[in-house]
Formats: structure tokens, sequence, C-alpha cells
């Protein structure tokens, strides 16, 4: 069985050649014969099945518009590939659906998964493992990437997803807000802002400028406040769990510091909870906290505005990110050409994602976020530095986008930023919550072990 | 609460039957009497209500997962950990505090707003059209309007009130602003079903009382309330059910929040099951709450028995 097919996979960003095209559709071809003869597969499954790939994913927004576009341009370079999206919706039905499908050995051949989520989707039972060498075939190897992503994605020694993207927690400014309150450097960007304090006067100052709070952050939401937590707690240089993930290893000191600044961004007003965000920012609303993707409808309203990580306010640079992963969900006896055309998918997506980058995540893949032309975005260029110090959730099985951690815990967060328990009550609820996950045996089982 | 429905097999069917035909089969009675008729329903009878509730019984006793996979039997272990359960217990109480502001309030404007839809002489037709329509939004829609209507700065009512009401902010005001939206949303219903009532009173009650003397409070309280009675008495039995399963729109609204002050038991037990892949949990806890609902129709049923035996004895 060769891996003819990946060897002729265009180049990463120019538009392949029509013989390349050729080749890499002509070696494909041979691939399925080939592991079909081999394999002594049955005529039907050459003939159907093989080349063609199902792919869940959860994009229905405007980056839904965009992975559709790719997926053209995949169709349009492997005419050999019959690619079939489904577009699921987001959240728990998007996970509920794709652990059914994994746990009955009929799952898509690729599938979308957040980085957070990983740990507790059975990796080994649900997931099947990458390939790395049909990657590095491709041209796709862990070089390329952020070695903390990469190894986040890795457990056990396998890959289990390939990093597409982060999406970090972002911090939109109005220029027309900033601009007056002398915040922005002669190339109209926001200027580094260190420490609560220097913060706290610079929110002070769009105040005036505006009239109104100059902060668009909403406490009232658990997973809004997780994010914001994670970010600011990994500043101080904590991490909330042991690094394998099984023991608690919050420092109380330091997580109360964290909640008490968060309580008093509410308490003097700087940020109203309970606010639609878009409303605020477009009425004329000077800074607002929340992830990478708002920049989509910013842009739609037609604002004047900047976007960057998290300030550095506890010490250490670091600001909360989450990552869409490409998956394989497991499938009984995945191998042979559709095993091959997925890997060519996931390779050719990571390796062509700078369109996906304009749809505001920050692309994975490390010679994309260098290319020149990812550089000329603005403002999505501006907060890339978010690669290299991305917070992610810790890697237990109650981890992740919209998972029990963020809904538990973040409730107790929201909790102490509106002020109606003490940063010490919180931290002891907190601390009560995370022991009783920790308690809880992880649903899927422990992963590697099929 | 169909669960508690009797068997449909004809009933009385097996007593008579056998002594007109003793050579058929008692399966072959049933389908000679209509069960061909009801076998269709009798299908997902079983498939979508009976099965689902044995086979939650079953999650129940086994540390299920969303996956089906790795699955272990531990007895009542899940109900252990129910019965300790602080999250439970509060979301619980959050549901019931819901039911109760919620069920009087929609009983009282239903029947205001019926009266006013009866007795008004002009533009009938858009009265009833105006009280009902709302209840014809699905739970998004009427969740991202009161979203808007509840929002802190840009909101209406903060804006008409020239005031900061924390609507959503803290957890008493966001109870009462769930029930608030509701009850906008949910009472053109029981509105309908009180105007069909006042419109079956015959007029020569009123007529009577009116000769006899009776003022326009009199013959309120001593007609319309007792002929709505029976109306009355569904709506509350509807209502509480209802209520007690109340789910999307606090969670679309408010999440449950703030300080999951509002969190209904449904939004806790899927929670559990699907945010954090535990389904036998879940089940155990759908299980405590099944039991705690049925226990109230039962209440109520018995209420309404021993009322009725009352008023026979009276007579």
């Amino acid at each position: 069985m060769t891996h003819a097919s990946l060897r002729s996979l265009p180049p990463p960003l120019g538009r392949p050649s029509r013989r390349g095209l050729l080749r890499g559709a002509a070696g494909l071809g041979a691939a399925v014969a080939l592991g079909g003869s081999a394999a002594c597969g049955s005529a039907a499954s050459l003939a159907g099945g093989d080349r063609r790939i199902q792919f869940w994913n959860l994009f229905s927004g405007g980056d839904g518009a965009n992975m559709r576009g790719m997926l053209d341009r995949f169709r349009a370079e492997f005419p050999g590939i019959e690619v079939e999206d489904t577009t699921l919706a987001w959240g728990d039905r998007y996970y509920t659906k794709l652990a059914m499908a994994g746990a009955g050995g009929r799952a898509p051949d690729v599938g979308i998964l957040h980085l957070g989520r990983l740990a507790g989707f059975a990796p080994g039972r649900l997931l099947d493992p990458i390939d790395t060498g049909l990657l590095a075939e491709a041209g796709v190897r862990r070089e390329d990437f952020n070695a903390t992503l990469w190894d986040r994605a890795t457990i056990g020694g396998e890959l289990y997803g390939l990093p597409l993207d982060i999406h970090p927690s972002t911090m939109f400014y109005n220029r027309a807000a900033c601009e007056p309150a002398g915040l922005l450097d002669a190339e109209g960007r926001l200027t580094e802002l260190n420490g609560t304090e220097q913060f706290l006067d610079a929110l002070d100052a769009v105040r005036e400028v505006i009239g109104q709070s100059p902060l668009g952050w909403n406490a009232l939401m658990p997973g809004e406040c997780w994010w914001t937590f994670v970010g600011l707690y990994a500043q101080t240089g904590g991490s909330i769990l042991s690094e394998d993930g099984t023991e608690l290893a919050l420092d109380d000191d330091r997580a109360e510091e964290v909640l008490a600044f968060m309580a008093r961004l509410v308490a003097d007003e700087y940020a109203i909870p309970g606010q639609d965000l878009v409303g605020y920012f477009v009425n004329g609303g000077g800074f607002v906290l929340f992830g990478n993707w708002l920049l989509v409808d910013f842009r739609t309203a037609g604002l004047d505005f900047g976007a960057r990580p998290y300030p550095t306010l506890f010490g250490t640079p670091a600001t909360q990110a989450e990552s869409h992963i490409l998956v394989l969900p497991h499938q009984e006896g995945r191998s042979g050409a559709a095993d091959e055309a997925a890997h060519t998918l996931i390779a050719w997506l990571v390796r062509n994602s700078l369109s996906w980058a304009e749809a505001s995540h920050v692309p994975a893949y490390l010679p994309i976020l260098e290319h020149p032309d990812y550089l000329a975005m603005e403002p999505q260029s501006e907060y890339r530095g978010a690669m290299d110090i991305a917070a992610f959730d810790p890697p237990a099985w109650f981890c992740g986008t919209s998972s029990r951690v963020q809904a538990d815990v973040g409730v107790h967060l929201s909790a102490a930023a509106m002020g109606s328990v003490t940063p010490a009550e919180a931290v002891r609820d907190i601390r009560a919550t995370l022991r009783s996950l920790l308690d809880t045996r992880n649903p899927f089982g422990e992963g590697t072990a099929s | 609460m169909t669960a508690l429905a009797p068997a449909p097999a004809p009933p009385g069917a097996p007593e008579t039957a056998p002594a007109r035909r003793p050579g058929r089969s008692r399966l072959g009675r049933i389908m000679q009497h209509g069960g061909w008729f009801v076998a269709p329903f009798l299908v997902f009878y079983g498939v979508f209500l009976v099965w689902p509730l044995v086979s939650g019984l079953w999650y129940s006793l086994n540390e299920t997962n969303l996956a089906g996979i790795n699955t272990e039997f531990i007895g009542l272990d899940n109900y252990r950990e129910a019965l300790n359960d602080d999250q439970l217990w509060d979301s619980l109480g959050n549901t019931l505090t819901f039911t109760a502001m919620l069920t009087p309030l929609i009983v009282a404007v239903a029947f205001g707003l019926a009266l006013l839809a009866h007795n008004i002489k002009h533009g009938k037709w858009f009265w009833r059209l105006a009280f009902f329509a709302p209840f014809l939004l699905p739970s998004a829609v009427l969740a991202d309007l009161w979203r808007w209507l509840y929002e802190p700065d840009y909101g209406l009512f903060n804006n008409a009130l020239n005031e900061r009401v924390p609507w959503l902010l803290e957890g008493d005001w966001a109870m009462f602003s769930m029930v608030l939206a509701t009850l906008w949303w949910t009472v053109g219903f029981s509105f309908l079903l009180y105007l069909a009532a006042l419109q079956a009173i015959p007029d020569h009650l009123y007529e009577a009382a009116a000769l006899d003397g009776a003022g326009p409070w009199q013959r309120m309280w001593h007609i319309t309330v007792p002929m709505v009675r029976n109306i009355t008495g569904l709506i509350v039995v509807l209502q509480i059910l209802a209520s007690l399963q109340v789910f999307d729109q606090i969670f679309l609204i408010n999440e449950g929040g703030p300080n999951n002050e509002t969190r209904p038991v449904v939004q806790y037990i899927i929670q559990q099951g699907f945010t954090g892949y535990r389904i036998g949990y879940a089940s155990a806890l759908s299980y405590i709450v099944f039991v705690l609902i049925v226990a109230v129709t039962l209440v109520r049923l018995w209420l309404v028995r021993k009322r009725t035996d009352e008023k026979g004895e009276t007579r």
C-alpha cells in the first residue's frame, strides 16, 4: 500500500498546477485500486464508499460559509474524493451525536472537536488516532504547530486531533473612544496596559470620553466568567488542576485576587452585566471582552475597531483560548483509501486555512500564521500573538467548550463577579465543585484502553 | 403523565366476551373488539413511552454514559448520590417557586382577560387575537424578545422607567421576570378556555339574578365564578404540569442564572445527562422528579374527588 496520493499533494498555498492535479487524481485512483486488491475488498466497497468522506462539523455562522467554501475548493482540487459535509447544531447536541456515532463504530470519517473536550471524549475508544506518517507525507508535521497546542492534542503518544485554529479571548477596542483618551499609538493600536491599575485608569479615561460604562463584559454568564478566569488566573502563574488533570492545584490567594478584580469591574460599573455585547459596542461602547468571533458582527456593523489578546493584568501574559481540532471519530476497521482520503482532507484544510482565518479564528498552522496575506488581515493578525500565550482548559473530562466546568464552576465565578458572594466564599465553592467533579468517574471511561 | 393512564385495553371485554365466544383466544377476542384500530397507537405507545420508561429505569441503576460504552451496574448508587445532591434540590425548589408564582397569576389574568374580551362591545376579534397571539410564538422568539426588553441599558423597560431595574441580574427579580415573560407567552391558552366557558353560561341566569336585584359583582361571584369552576380546575392542573416541566424560556433567556437561582430542575437534568455525559445519573434524577410529579397529580385528583364527594353529601 503506497501513499502516492498524499505525496502528490499540491503545494500548500499556491494553486495546484494542472499536471499536479492530474497526478494526484491518478495517484488516488491507483491507491484505491491497490487498496481494494490488497484487502480483497468487495466490488461494492471499491466502487462505492471508498473515496467518499463524511465530514461532520459544527460551523453554522460566518465560519460555516467559510468552511463550505474551503470544501468546494478541496473538491475542485481532488475530484477523486467525494466530501459529504454535514453541519450540525453547535454544543451538547453535536457532542451527543458524535459520541453515539463513535460508540457504534459507524461514525463519519472526519469530525470537528474542541480541544478542551478531547480528554473527556475517550480518545482511543470514540476517536481513532491520526496517522502522523500520512500527515508528514502531506507536509504537516509537529514543527508546523505551536508545541503546546500539538501536545495537548496528543494523548498516550498518539495524536488524536489536528489543530485547525485557536479562538482566544480577545479585547476589542473602539478607536473612536480610545483615541481621545490617549490610548492609541501612532499606528492606531491600543497601547500596552499592564497591571490592573493601569487597566482601570484606561477604562476611567474611556468612560470620560463616551459617557457610559467603558467595558462590555457579561458577568452574568457562567461561561464567559470561566473564560475570563482561565485567562487571568493563568496570568498569576497558577494552574487550576495538576498537569495530568487529576488533582486540584488551585491557589486560593491568587484565585481570590482575580475574583476580587472581576467583582470590581461590576461593582464600580465598569461593566454592566446582562448587556448585549454587540448592542453595547455598536452603541459607542469602549472595550469588549469576548471570543474573537464577535469580530464578524462588529465588522458587519461597520465599526472602526481593533482587537488584541487580554492585557497582562497579573504579571504573566496569558489569554484564554479554545481550539477546533480535526478528529477521526471511531470506525470499525478504519483503513484503506477512505482513511487516506480523510488524512488528505484534514491536512489540506490546515494547510489552506488562510481563508479560515478571515472568519476571525487564529490559524494553528504556523506557515499560515506567518503568511504575508494573513499578516495583512486587520485586526485578525493583531491578536495572532494569542498563539504563544494561550491558556487552555485543564486537561480533564469535565472541561472544554460548553462543558460541566463552564456551567458548574462558572456559576460561582459569576456569583463572585456579581457581588452576591465574596471572593473567598466563591473560591470555597469552586474548590468543592472541582473536587466533586474530580471524584466523579469519567463517564466515557479512561480513553486509550480500548 | 400519560404514563399513568391505564393500559388501553378495552375495559370489560374479557369479562363479557368469554360467555359468548368460548372458542376464541383472549387476544383474538380483543382484536375482534377493535384491537386492530388501537394497534397502531399501541405500537407507538410501546416504542416511544413504555420502552423508554423501562430502559430509563435500567439506565438509572447503571453508571450509563451518553455513548453507552464502559457501562457498569451500580444498583442504587445514583439515587443515593441524588438524595445528597444539593443542586438537585435547589433546582427543584426553583421549579416549584416558578410553578407557585405562575399558576395563580395565569388563572387570575386569563380570567380577567376573558371577562374583558367577553363583555367588550367593539372589536371582539381584535382582543381575542391580541391576547392569544403570543401563545403562537416559539420559545426562541419569546426568549429573544424578552431578553431585549429586559436589557439593562438599552432595554425598553428600563428606558421607559428611566431606571436600571435588575430584571435578570438578581435572583428574585430574575425569577419574577421569567414568570412575567411566561405569563405573557402562555396566558392566551387559558384565556381561550375561559372565554369558551363564559360563552357557555346561559344568559337567563344573569337575567333572573338581575331581576332579583343582584348587582354586577354579585352576579360575577355567584354565577360566573361557580359556572367556570370546572374550567378553573382544568387550567390549574394543566398549568401545574406545564410549569413543573419549565425549561426552554428560562434556559434561553438567562441560562438559569444568576447564580443558578432560576435554573429549573429540567435544566439540571440536561446538564448532567448531556453536558456531563452521565445518562445514568440523569435518569435517576428524572425518576425522582417523575415520582414527585405523580405525587402532585395524585394529591390533586384526591382533592377533586373529595370535593365532589362532599358536594354529593350536602345535596
